[in-house]
């Protein structure tokens, strides 16, 4: 079934922190979905599949709202930011099986003016699989948020492959610097350099504020057919080469890991490249969800971009900026564009592929890959190709 | 109402108003213009100006001062909050040797001093006696009088305190000691496997649940075994000991409830059994953590239904106690070390105070006993004391009472330990006298006994509401026939020598005179024997008891027994030469 689903529409919100989205969480991600359905030239009647983002929302409440009539197939991945990406590979094989015809991916949130990221799972435990072990074991220690449980793991790299702060910083810096050509970019018109990364307040140590992703308001949708039903609409089709997904060991705890660097993406990715029938050095960009700047170097590690402990040399020499060898996150991520909830990876991905990333295009980019990070570690993969 | 002239209260106060005055006086109810005369006369009496709100004896006063109630002396020293005991912060005088009493107590009315004490409470700031009372030993100073001002005002006085306006609760964290402060962070729901493993927690065990079937250890807590697919598990006693692993520094709360707490560290902890745990090293600053530092638990209790497993650094590898040397071994004069022959005797030298100990003395006994440990010289130590009258009587309680209060710890922070539990060679106690409280809790730390005829040993802390903490429950009943541990402990009657030998208590009983040479006796035959044998012999026999889960138990139950209402209730009755009115409460 490879290579015969595409993305056919993608749409997004305004991206903003002050004075925050003015609408509703649903609202905004009504908007996302309605300019993605509309750029797919289709009517929301056709929308038999919506796959929301897990707690954002009801496939029931989308349907109601945009006029999904015929709504057929309704699923929710409990993967956190690995989500958007897993949720990919689902809808291709529901296009593909005749489960569904057109299926929509909505995603986004109020993350600046509503409930902040940092308290999605201190305000509701259960909204992540391993919610009522962090309410029982990790919380009455003030271990809250996940800059905090991703630190940990950061600085046992650090540890044991001598990773540096400036290395990390190095990401931080390229994500901005990628923003500075994406006008939708919250952090466009404030380029950092790698002196002010290193003067940037510690927030979880060895993260600094300038490690960490945006918190802001917006969404995006993606709309996925068939190849065949994609020739008969108006945009250029992305297709779906391949996509898996995979959870750490254990998923629902982070600390009883006997590997603590293998994560999802570690299972996923191999899976990912061996379907497709590339390897990552047929990659022309990659998207990688950047939470943080470590889950950045981690996640071109484990998907084999780079031996492990090697992410640190990797990301030097502006190998990961646009013109570099491997573009990362061209449109400047959660680190610089906003927090779509990895949803925003895929619309750059497919804007890339179309050839309509102006002024960040990547020169005859052909194939790239998406990735997805959540919860304690939950990852997903995709191989888009034009 | 009879209206009194302000004079005769005056006269009153002063002794000098005429009978029939005063009874008439003394006949008519209480009235609100006589308590505001009384209060007139005793403001001009004193040299302050700060208005009084309640008298609370002839020489301390309730008074309001810059929006704070202050318990003030008559010159003009200030003891804090009045709802904090001012007895906390007055001096004390203790008068517990019979010498002492006797200036008080003529005759045949002296109370014993092996069992109560007179404390005179002093003022720091003019030296007058403020108060008098007379308790068991260990009895907290009692709090006399704590007055409900404003129902005092409101409902006796028909008006609002008159520092009703500026007042402010600015001494909360003065109170705070005495009460368990509000607790705002995020706490474990207790149902489910958290409701077991923070209930071990709460008695101070940290257990990790381990599978039946292969051993394998995990946290956090799961339905079956993922190694081998067992569902059959215990939950099994951790050593308590680990390293660092890794850490975060939250130099920003993202929790609002933890941002008076940055910079704090959440901590990844590898325990020894192989698991790994979320939790913080208390008493490490977050600079200073490092990789594989070792650590060791120590619990927080806080909230009375959860108390949290944190760590705290350790000293690594073999060291398993600090090596006190000779050169380094300063004891008081109440604490004598002597060694000879391979004997080392250690002798309490405080016989004017019934060989009370005090803080110093428990802690010089402590060094004393790891440098025998530590000494190649010594295989058997002998601890005795000066005088017949007592071996010893347990703590002091000049001492302990502030201690006690401020709720100070005056057993061992190591909840699982007590008295000599780190000596591996032979204790041989030489007895005289009474043996009672904690010198019965010390002679059960030790191994072989040589009691005076008239040695008497007894444990009557449960008649006083109380319960002797420092080990008893748990070695007595595995020293001697349970009927009779649970006689000792639970009638808190004294046997005298003869029974104490009868019991298996002691190893023999001889002539006053002969005591010492009896011991020194029995320490020279086991001095003829291999040392390393007699050493393992002795850590094997009290090793293989496994006493401490049931001293953790001890200390963690015994607590609920001081903070109950008998506890207070036992030392006033005896105070008081009344039955002690206990309601199990």
């Amino acid at each position: 079934m490879t290579g015969q689903a595409c993305i056919v529409g993608i749409g997004e919100t305004d991206y903003c922190r002050r004075p925050g989205s003015g609408m509703s969480q649903l609202g905004i991600q009504l908007q996302a979905s309605v300019r993605a359905i509309d750029e797919a030239g289709l009517k929301p009647s056709a929308i038999d599949g919506i796959m929301p983002f897990p707690n954002l929302g009801r496939a029931e409440e989308f349907a109601a709202n945009l006029g999904c009539e015929n709504l057929r197939f309704a699923a929710t991945v409990g993967m956190g930011g690995a989500a958007p990406v897993a949720s990919l590979q689902d809808a291709a094989a529901a296009v593909m099986s005749g489960t569904a015809s057109y299926v929509l991916l909505p995603a986004g949130w109020n993350g600046y003016s509503g409930s902040r990221a940092r308290q999605t799972v201190t305000d509701d435990t259960a909204s992540i699989p391993g919610g009522a072990i962090a309410r029982d074991y990790y919380l009455p220690y003030g271990f809250t948020a996940p800059p905090q449980w991703y630190s940990v793991i950061a600085r046992r790299h650090m540890e044991e492959f001598g990773t540096k702060s400036e290395q990390l910083g190095l990401i931080a810096v390229a994500m901005r610097e990628h923003a500075q050509r994406n006008p939708r970019a919250v952090m466009r018109g404030r380029r950092i350099t790698l002196d002010d990364y290193m003067d940037s307040r510690m927030l979880a140590d060895p993260y600094r504020v300038l490690d960490c992703c945006l918190e802001t308001d917006g969404a995006a949708a993606v709309v996925v057919t068939s190849a065949e039903r994609a020739r008969d609409l108006p945009t250029k089709p992305v297709t779906i080469v391949s996509a898996a997904r995979g959870q750490p060991y254990p998923a629902d705890e982070i600390t009883n890991r006997d590997d603590l660097f293998k994560t999802g993406l570690t299972i996923a990715a191999p899976e990912a490249f061996g379907k497709a029938g590339i390897t990552p050095d047929d990659v022309d960009f990659a998207m990688i969800y950047d939470c943080f700047t470590f889950e950045v170097l981690q996640q071109l590690e484990e998907a084999g971009f780079c031996e492990r402990g090697e992410g640190g040399a990797f990301v030097e020499d502006a190998r990961i900026e646009l013109g570099g060898e491997l573009p990362v996150n061209t449109h400047g991520g959660l680190l610089a564009e906003a927090h779509v909830l990895g949803m925003s990876h895929i619309v750059e991905a497919v804007r890339q592929l179309r050839g309509e990333a102006e002024e960040r295009q990547v020169e005859s980019a052909e194939t790239g890959i998406v990735t997805g990070w959540g919860d304690f570690g939950d990852g997903s993969i995709a191989v888009l190709a034009r | 109402m009879a209206d009194f002239h302000k004079a005769d209260v005056e006269k009153l106060m002063d002794g000098v108003l005429a009978w029939p005055a005063v009874q008439e006086m003394m006949k008519s109810p209480k009235d609100i213009d006589r308590f505001d005369k009384y209060v007139e006369i005793l403001q001009e009496r004193v040299e302050w100006d700060e208005p009084i709100l309640l008298p609370l004896t002839p020489a301390l006063f309730i008074v309001a001062k810059d929006g704070e109630r202050v318990v003030k002396c008559r010159c003009g020293h200030e003891f804090g909050d009045y709802r904090v005991n001012w007895k906390i912060s007055a001096l004390i005088n203790v008068r517990d040797t019979e010498e002492s009493l006797a200036e008080v107590y003529k005759g045949r009315e002296m109370p014993d001093p092996a069992w109560v004490q007179l404390r005179e409470y002093v003022c720091p700031g003019c030296g007058g006696q403020l108060e008098v009372e007379v308790v068991p030993r260990g009895c907290p100073p009692d709090f006399d009088f704590l007055p409900d001002l404003d129902t005092f005002y409101s409902e006796w006085l028909g008006r609002p305190l008159p520092d009703t306006a500026e007042y402010k609760d600015l001494t909360p964290d003065a109170i705070g000691k005495w009460a368990t402060p509000e607790y705002t962070k995020p706490l474990p729901e207790l149902d489910g496997y958290a409701k077991d493993f923070y209930g071990f927690c709460k008695e101070g065990e940290l257990r990790f649940q381990r599978c039946v079937d292969c051993k394998e250890w995990r946290h956090v807590p799961r339905e079956m075994c993922a190694e081998c697919g067992s569902f059959d598990w215990i939950w099994e006693r951790s050593s308590g000991r680990g390293t660092v692993f890794s850490w975060t520094v939250a130099d920003r709360a993202l929790h609002p409830d933890f941002v008076d707490d940055t910079p704090y560290a959440p901590t990844v902890v590898e325990m020894e059994e192989g698991v790994r745990l979320l939790s913080q090293v208390v008493d490490c600053p977050p600079e200073d953590l490092e990789m594989g530092m070792p650590v060791e638990v120590v619990f927080d209790e806080v909230t009375h239904e959860v108390t949290l497993p944190k760590f705290r650094r350790r000293s690594g590898g073999e060291a398993r106690r600090r090596p006190v040397s000779i050169e380094t071994l300063e004891l008081p004069p109440t604490i004598r070390y002597e060694k000879s022959d391979g004997i080392a005797v250690v002798t309490i030298d405080r016989p004017d105070a019934m060989n009370a100990l005090t803080k110093e003395m428990l802690a010089a006994l402590d060094s004393a006993f790891a440098h025998f440990n530590d000494d190649d010289d010594s295989l058997v130590a002998i601890l005795t004391a000066v005088g017949d009258r007592a071996f010893c009587t347990g703590m002091d309680l000049k001492e302990a009472i502030p201690l006690l209060t401020s709720g100070d710890e005056l057993g061992y922070e190591d909840h699982t330990k007590r008295q000599f539990s780190e000596v591996d060679k032979p204790i041989i106690a030489a007895v005289n006298g009474h043996c009672i409280a904690g010198g019965m809790e010390m002679l059960a730390g030790t191994d072989l006994r040589v009691a005076a005829q008239g040695a008497t040993f007894g444990l009557g802390e449960v008649r006083w509401g109380l319960v002797p903490a420092g080990g008893s429950h748990i070695r007595l009943p595995r020293q001697i026939p349970w009927a009779l541990a649970m006689e000792l402990l639970l009638t808190g009657e004294s046997i005298d020598a003869q029974r104490a030998y009868e019991i298996g208590l002691v190893n023999r009983v001889v002539p006053a005179d002969e005591v010492m040479s009896t011991a020194l006796e029995l320490a020279s035959s086991i001095c003829r024997n291999g040392p390393l044998a007699v050493r393992t012999s002795k850590e094997i026999a009290v090793r293989a008891l496994g006493l401490e889960d049931g001293f953790v138990l001890e200390k963690s139950l015994a607590a609920k027994v001081f903070a109950s209402n008998d506890a207070k209730e036992g030392p006033r009755a005896f105070a008081e030469k009344r039955k002690p009115d206990f309601t199990g409460q």
